[in-house]
Formats: C-alpha cells, sequence, structure tokens
C-alpha cells in the first residue's frame, strides 16, 4: 500500500521518549523568567492569600460570636448559667462577652483577631 | 483543547518551575517537529526549540486561549525558525555533517546506519514544502490526527490528508532511488 506511513524513526530526538537533555536545557534557562514571575506576583493574587484565612477566621469568629450573643441573653436572665461559656470551651475574650453580657465592638473583634481569638 | 494545559499555563504564569517543566515535556516533541519542519536541521531545530519556549514563557500573560497552547507555542515555534532560516542562509548546514556529528560512538555500526537514514529522510524531507514536511513529521513521527494537525495549521481535514499523501509519495520515492544509487 503506497500510503503507509513513512519510518521517521531516524529523525526521532529521543527514540519515542521525550527528550531529557533538550528539557532540562530549556527548563534552566527559563529559571531568571519563573523567578522574576514568582517575585511580580500580582497585587490582587497576593492580597488573595492573604484575605482568604482572614476571611475564614472572621467567619469562625461571627459564628461563635452570634452563639456566645445568644448565651448572653439568656446567662444575663439567669446567672446561674454562667458556667457555660467555660463548660462550652469558647475562647477566652468570646466566654468573656458572654459572661459580661454584651456585644462585642469593633476593637474587641480586632484584638481577639490579633490575639488568634 | 486541553484543561492541564490551561492549568499549568495558570501556574506557570505564577513562576510555578513544576508546572513549566510538565509543560515543557508535554509539548517539546512536537515544538521540535515542527522546527525541524521550516529548519530541515536537527541541531538547529533543538535550538529554535529551546528559544520558542523561552519566548513563550516571557509571553505566557499574551496567551489568551491556555488551553490552545499548544498552538499558541508551535507558531511562536514556526516563526522563530523562520527568523532562524532567513538569518543562517549564509552559512547552510548540510545534513550529513550533522548526522555525522550526532554519532555516539557507543555502537558505531548502528550509529552510522542511523545517521545515513536521518540523513537521507532529511534529504527527502528538503524536497517537501514546509506545510507537507510538518504534516508528515506531525502525523508519522509523532502520532497527531488530522484533526490535531488541520487545527493546528489551519486547514481543512481533507487538504492535511492530501499534504500527508503527497509527502509519503515523494519522500518514498526519493528513499528509493537513493537505494537503487547506492546499491549500484
Amino acid at each position: 500500500m503506497i500510503d503507509n506511513p513513512v519510518d521517521l524513526s531516524a529523525l526521532d530526538p529521543a527514540a519515542g521518549g521525550v527528550p531529557e537533555e533538550l528539557v532540562r536545557s530549556i527548563v534552566a534557562r527559563a529559571g531568571p523568567e519563573l523567578a522574576r514571575r514568582t517575585d511580580r506576583r500580582e497585587p490582587m493574587a497576593v492580597l488573595a492569600d492573604w484575605a482568604r484565612p482572614t476571611f475564614a477566621a472572621a467567619a469562625v469568629l461571627a459564628a461563635v460570636s452570634l452563639l456566645g450573643f445568644s448565651l448572653a441573653r439568656q446567662i444575663g436572665a439567669d446567672p446561674r448559667l454562667r458556667w457555660v461559656p467555660e463548660a462550652l470551651g469558647l475562647p477566652g475574650p468570646v466566654a468573656e462577652w458572654v459572661t459580661e453580657g454584651r456585644s462585642p465592638t469593633g476593637d474587641d473583634l480586632l484584638l481577639a483577631m490579633e490575639g488568634g481569638l | 483543547m486541553s484543561d492541564l494545559d490551561a492549568h499549568l499555563v495558570a501556574r506557570a504564569r505564577a513562576g510555578d518551575a513544576a508546572a513549566f517543566d510538565g509543560l515543557v515535556r508535554r509539548h517539546v516533541r512536537a515544538a521540535h517537529a515542527v522546527a525541524l519542519a521550516v529548519l530541515g536541521n536537527a541541531e538547529d531545530a533543538e535550538d529554535a526549540c529551546q528559544d520558542a519556549f523561552i519566548k513563550a514563557l516571557e509571553r505566557l500573560d499574551q496567551c489568551r486561549e491556555p488551553e490552545r497552547f499548544v498552538g499558541w507555542l508551535l507558531q511562536i515555534v514556526r516563526n522563530g525558525a523562520r527568523n532562524r532560516l532567513r538569518f543562517e542562509r549564509s552559512r547552510p548546514t548540510s545534513p550529513l555533517e550533522l548526522a555525522a556529528g550526532r554519532s555516539s560512538g557507543s555502537r558505531p555500526g548502528r550509529d552510522a546506519e542511523r545517521a545515513e537514514m536521518r540523513a537521507r529522510l532529511l534529504g527527502g524531507l528538503a524536497t517537501l514544502s514546509e506545510v507537507q514536511r510538518e504534516v508528515v513529521l506531525l502525523h508519522d513521527l509523532e502520532g497527531w490526527a488530522h484533526r490535531e494537525i488541520a487545527d493546528l495549521l489551519g486547514l481543512a481535514e481533507g487538504t492535511s490528508r492530501f499534504h500527508l499523501s503527497v509527502a509519503r509519495r515523494k519522500l518514498r520515492l526519493l528513499l528509493e532511488v537513493l537505494v537503487t544509487e547506492e546499491e549500484r
């Protein structure tokens, strides 16, 4: 059959595989450009990296605070329940707000986040 | 189109060396085939291939369709190889010299045979048009389908088949002539 493939294997740079030497040369030459790219990451990407864990922490804090606020109202109404925040293992600042029966201020939240809750 | 390419391109844009290595490994053979189709010389093809990957990395932010990275890359390879060809025309390299230079020496008989075959094939490829060389190398050496070749070169699939058929016929005829001449 005249239209069978022509055997071009003599032109194969790596006998059917990846030409490792060529790959190594290319990757070595790419080093400076890759390093430059790592250094000049876009501000939004850097911000996103920073923002994600912060938002997650804020969400947890908000959930815990809501729970605390709800508890605080009940504890305010009945002082015998003052042991509940500690028994629930609420973080220190949150337990304090609950026991005092008050909502946290913005400063309280910031201080709590800086202190790792 | 490849989601993996899009993923690797996104990571390489951020400077991820492993992702760039992945892109090189996936496409270095096709890049080499396209460079060889333009230059007709394996050593120059390797140099052109290296230059093209570096240029592609430098311009990676301009790759608008990362899932079609390979088509974009091969266009850079082709343009770079054509520029190199124009530049190098004043001092052309003989395929036979190149083939001889490539022998490792570990299996002299086999290496010489392979070098001879490479020289014949390169001589045969030189008689084809650039598009015929690209089609036959991508199809018969790299195993690409006509659909992929047609997409890459902006041809109809039938045109790709036609180029392959013509290229094979010419190569086969030329190789037969060379063998006959050597046997005399």
